[in-house]
């Protein structure tokens, strides 16, 4: 009891977050769950049934292959989304001439947010009057191509381009932080070295954004995982349901068909999804400390 | 970019209060006018000329009752049902709203409207007034749950330039079935222009088959106590599955619809495409755009008999424990208004459910009407039920638009929709 | 977010750099700016050709190339969006509900952070256990428990359901936490001999300290409710307390048949957003720079 007098300030500081936390986050988890372990219908009554939940969504198919979908997205938009922010962040610590307008172009649809992205590239990507085609056509290639909902394939790669021109510059910012923390002493040694640009590039850089970009990598699988908006707004999950994930099939289940049971079953397995990636990439990060 | 520190902030600082001064401006406008009587929080989701059209009976209203403040709010139409739901569930209901009235069923089974009967009548509405199809989803259990505002349907725009630039007689068109149609289709593919403009996604498609289904006979989709359908059984397999390689033939066989036009109302306004099949409700935008180049006929006969999508816009009253016996009687006041004035709502293309309205003078001087005022007579309506709005069935629709884009055989397509569809009945 | 002045030790911008410490050979130089200006480009054409149809009449036909940089272009659609839809309110609750989720989530987990950093009370591995658990959950995988959640406490469709989920995120606690760990414990035990009192040791001398880390959490923080769509696309119904991303799509979806109204729509959100954005932007990158997120 000394012990917790003594400590009352400790207590009375972390008071208002952990209220909150508590009311708005734990508790959800735990209301979660349970929700995901009953029969729950929006009308009030609700009865206990087990893992029946669990068991009709690895049943359904629509559900399965939305798992799958979010696996490819996050297959696809985790590299491109390391990789092409790295370069563009190479590009404007370059010492080339206008490179604070490159580096606010690059971040700018990030502060557009996602309705405004999506709502431009669904005008961008129509056919018969999408910017996109009008301008294959211009140059002489005459298909009218509607891009977000002809097929599979050209769907996923919309979705893809979207999220990597939407949120490249979120990650470049933080690459650039990083590459402007590299002690330029290195660089110096290694030119008095006779190093050239590219050596510099592989010896030196690579190696000194290691941490950042397990982070970088960390943060987009999340984001990854978690997809929904861009695709909701973009294709709304079509052609023919091609697009829909994990995050859409929630929403559809919880707030389009009212199914609370196997809605919250549906948030737990994510959860369990990103649980595991997040103990393995923590793991990953220990190692290279 | 080299602005100082202090300037920043004031910019920024002016931009907010900016936005402050301006966003707040026309709400207190609007609180001032209506702060006596009562408000009546009214959703709807119409957009386009439904939107417009909505807007201005709105203004008529309160301009006329000065003691009634209705204030409508226009919801995403995608998402209308999710958010009324939602909003009802979570206290947040709105006074009156409109439903689509096949989807009346399912906002019983959730708890969201309730009947009508007493406060339809104290108002003097009268269900003898409207026209039968509608009337007939209007009632669950004797009781009415929705006062149908229109006829909303299925019709066949033309562009009159396009068909005599491709040789055809805008005046001696006249199709009078399928190959009719294609025929007319390929010459006008042969001059260059999209023959008819439609989507491939959604549920523009379903409504056609629905369309073509019943034209070839087909009966009634579920069977007389919703719990099952019927288009599998035996007697209507075979029309299901042939309506629907019809249906499929216009996209992959003869290319009469491009595949997958994103936007194709906008294709058809801007003149490049002969034919559109579209709602009651483009009437008036496409007349804006195309003028007297515009052609509105009813829908074809392509099969054997007369049958056309259709579903109604009606008025229902959310479960909401806040609102007050006045503003339920003010809403219902409104309600009456909208229905005997129901010829402005026509202006945006639909047929007034209403059926007195036919013959009042504002209605008979609306242009086109005379063309598919009839329609009325052979429509038909998806299933209303408890469970399942086909239309909106993601799963449905879904299982459609992959028969269309070739990723599952027709047969095989009509079959699984069946079996999606009788799984959900029971859900 | 003087953030520079705060970091006497912070290396020099990387504009003051000697170049030779980056000297490039001249065709690495002009694939360099090649590649950029492309890649800026194909960055900045989908806001320019948005910003042209914006001014395009409504109704009038986009389907040609050439017709976008041709008469006639007129103000009409902006008139009719402010008229028709309160475009500006819908700007103004995303910023005060970003402002207020980032000043709010800065407090509340200095506050929150300091203890568990510097003192080692019963029960502090059961906090560190619980926020590290949250750490995970996702906002989207909890959108059945808060729908309930708010509904039973009547805030649906208001500022406390788009701004408490928000703040009560534990990123920001333990972010901070590992900041305070890497400071100097001799620091605040010689303010505490000086008979400091808490608050003044957090505020006098831990928050200067933990300024970078703070600058990247504020922006982070901003950037996440800025861009926050989901939960407030279900909690939220009233045209009148949406924020932008739930606000562009409502106003897009009665015109979903023209291109006109909502390029203009977006144009309007998005031109103020841009200024402050441009004014701030040297602080954002180095905001990040000196955090501990690296």
């Amino acid at each position: 009891m000394v012990g917790v007098r003594k400590y009352m300030p400790s207590y009375l500081l972390m008071l208002p977050f952990l209220i909150l936390y508590l009311l708005f986050t734990f508790y959800p988890i735990v209301r979660g769950f349970i929700i995901s372990l009953q029969k729950f219908y929006v009308l009030g009554t609700k009865e206990f049934v087990g893992l029946a939940n669990y068991n009709y969504l690895l049943h359904d198919s629509t559900f399965l292959s939305s798992v799958w979908h979010t696996v490819i997205f996050v297959v696809f938009s985790v590299p491109l989304l390391v990789i092409i922010p790295f370069c563009l962040a190479l590009i404007v610590n370059a010492p080339i001439k206008g490179r604070k307008i490159y580096q606010a172009v690059f971040f700018l649809p990030m502060i557009l947010g996602v309705s405004v992205v999506s709502s431009v590239w669904s005008a961008m990507l129509g056919n018969y009057g999408g910017l996109v085609d009008a301008v294959l056509n211009a140059i002489g290639i005459h298909q009218e191509i509607n891009w977000t909902a002809q097929s599979t394939q050209l769907a996923w790669i919309s979705v893809l381009a979207v999220t990597v021109w939407w949120t490249a510059g979120f990650n470049m910012v933080l690459y650039l932080a990083a590459l402007q923390d590299i002690p330029k002493e290195l660089y110096e040694a290694a030119s008095l070295d006779g190093a050239s640009g590219w050596a510099k590039t592989c010896f030196i850089t690579l190696p000194s954004v290691k941490r950042v970009t397990i982070l970088v990598v960390f943060l987009q699988f999340i984001a990854s995982f978690n997809v929904f908006g861009q695709i909701f707004l973009l294709t709304g999950g079509g052609p023919a349901g091609a697009t829909t994930t994990i995050v859409s099939y929630i929403y559809e289940k919880s707030f389009s068909e009212f199914l609370f049971g196997p809605g919250a079953a549906a948030s737990y397995i994510l959860f369990f999804i990103l649980l595991i990636v997040s103990l393995i990439q923590l793991r990953l990060m220990s190692k290279t400390e | 970019m080299k602005v100082a520190g202090k300037t920043k902030v004031l910019v920024a600082g002016v931009l907010i209060a900016g936005t402050l001064a301006t966003a707040c401006s026309p709400s207190q406008t609007q609180s001032a006018v209506h702060q006596s009587g009562t408000t009546i929080v009214f959703w709807d989701l119409f957009g386009g000329a439904d939107g417009t059209t909505m807007n201005q009976i709105v203004k008529k209203f309160n301009q006329t009752h000065p003691s009634i403040h209705v204030q409508e709010e226009t919801q995403d139409w995608g998402q209308y049902y999710t958010k009324l739901i939602t909003a009802v569930l979570g206290g947040k209901a709105p006074d009156l709203a409109i439903s689509h009235v096949d989807h009346i069923g399912i906002l019983k089974t959730q708890g969201v409207i309730e009947p009508l009967d007493k406060e339809a009548a104290s108002v003097g509405i009268k269900w003898s007034q409207f026209f039968e199809p509608p009337m007939k989803d209007a009632v669950i259990n004797g009781k009415h749950y929705a006062i149908p505002l229109d006829i909303h349907t299925y019709l066949l725009f033309y562009n009159k330039k396009v068909l005599q630039s491709a040789g055809i007689s805008p005046s001696q068109l006249n199709i009078k079935s399928y190959n009719d149609f294609v025929s007319i289709c390929d010459k006008v593919k042969g001059h260059g222009y999209v023959p008819l403009s439609f989507g491939e996604s959604g549920w523009g498609p379903l409504a056609i088959w629905e369309t073509f289904y019943y034209q070839m006979g087909g009966t009634s989709l579920l069977n007389k106590a919703g719990t099952k359908e019927t288009f599998t059984d035996a007697t209507n397999d075979a029309v299901a599955i042939k309506a629907m390689q019809k249906l499929y033939d216009l996209y992959n066989t003869s290319h009469i619809i491009p595949s997958n036009i994103s936007n194709p109302d906008e294709l058809f306004k801007s003149g490049k495409a002969a034919f559109c099949i579209e709602g009651t409700w483009s009437v008036d935008d496409f007349h804006k755009a195309l003028g007297d180049q515009l052609g509105v006929a009813q829908m074809p006969v392509f099969f054997q008999q007369p049958a056309a999508w259709a579903d109604s816009h009606t008025f229902v009253l959310p479960v909401n424990p806040n609102r007050t016996p006045e503003q339920t009687k003010d809403a219902m006041v409104f309600v009456k208004w909208v229905e005997d004035h129901a010829w402005m709502w026509a202006k945006a293309g639909h047929i007034p459910a209403n059926k007195t309205v036919q013959n009042t003078p504002q209605f008979k001087a609306l242009p086109y009407r005379r063309n598919y005022g009839s329609q009325a007579s052979f429509v038909k309506y998806f299933p209303m039920t408890g469970t399942v709005w086909m239309m909106s069935d993601n799963e449905i629709l879904n299982e459609l638009q992959g028969i269309l884009l070739k990723q599952t055989p027709v047969a095989q397509g009509v079959q699984e929709m069946g079996q999606i569809l009788d799984r959900q009945l029971q859900e | 977010m003087q953030v520079r002045e705060a970091m006497p030790t912070s290396p020099a911008p990387v504009s003051a750099r000697a170049d030779s410490a980056l000297r490039m050979g001249r065709l690495t130089r002009v694939l360099l700016y090649l590649v950029a200006i492309v890649l800026s480009i194909l960055w900045v054409v989908p806001s320019l050709w948005i910003l042209l149809v914006s001014f395009k009449p409504q109704g009038s036909n986009v389907l040609n190339v050439a017709s976008w940089f041709q008469a006639p272009y007129s103000v009409g659609n902006y008139v009719y969006a402010f008229t028709h839809a309160p475009i500006l309110l819908w700007l103004l609750n995303s910023f005060l509900v970003a402002l207020i989720v980032t000043v709010l989530v800065l407090l509340l987990s200095v506050l929150c952070a300091f203890p568990i950093s510097q003192n080692r009370f019963p029960g502090r591995g059961l906090v560190v256990f619980l926020l590290a658990l949250g750490l995970m959950v996702p906002g989207e995988a909890l959108l059945i428990p808060f729908y309930l959640l708010f509904r039973s406490l009547h805030m649906l469709d208001g500022y406390g359901a788009l701004i408490l989920p928000s703040i009560a995120v534990p990123f920001g606690v333990l972010l901070v936490k590992q900041f305070f760990d890497g400071l100097s414990r001799e620091y605040f035990e010689a303010a505490r001999m000086d008979g400091c009192g808490v608050l003044r040791m957090i505020f006098m001398i831990a928050v200067p300290l933990a300024r970078p880390a703070l600058a990247a959490l504020a922006i982070f923080t901003f950037l996440g409710s800025w861009n926050n769509f989901l939960w407030p696309y279900i909690s939220i119904t009233s045209p009148n307390v949406m924020t932008v991303p739930v606000g562009i799509p409502f106003f897009n979806s009665s015109y979903h048949t023209d291109y006109t109204l909502p390029a203009t729509a977006d144009v309007i959100v998005s031109i103020p957003v841009f200024i402050v954005y441009v004014l701030f932007q040297r602080h954002i990158i180095r905001g990040f720079a000196f955090s501990g997120l690296k």
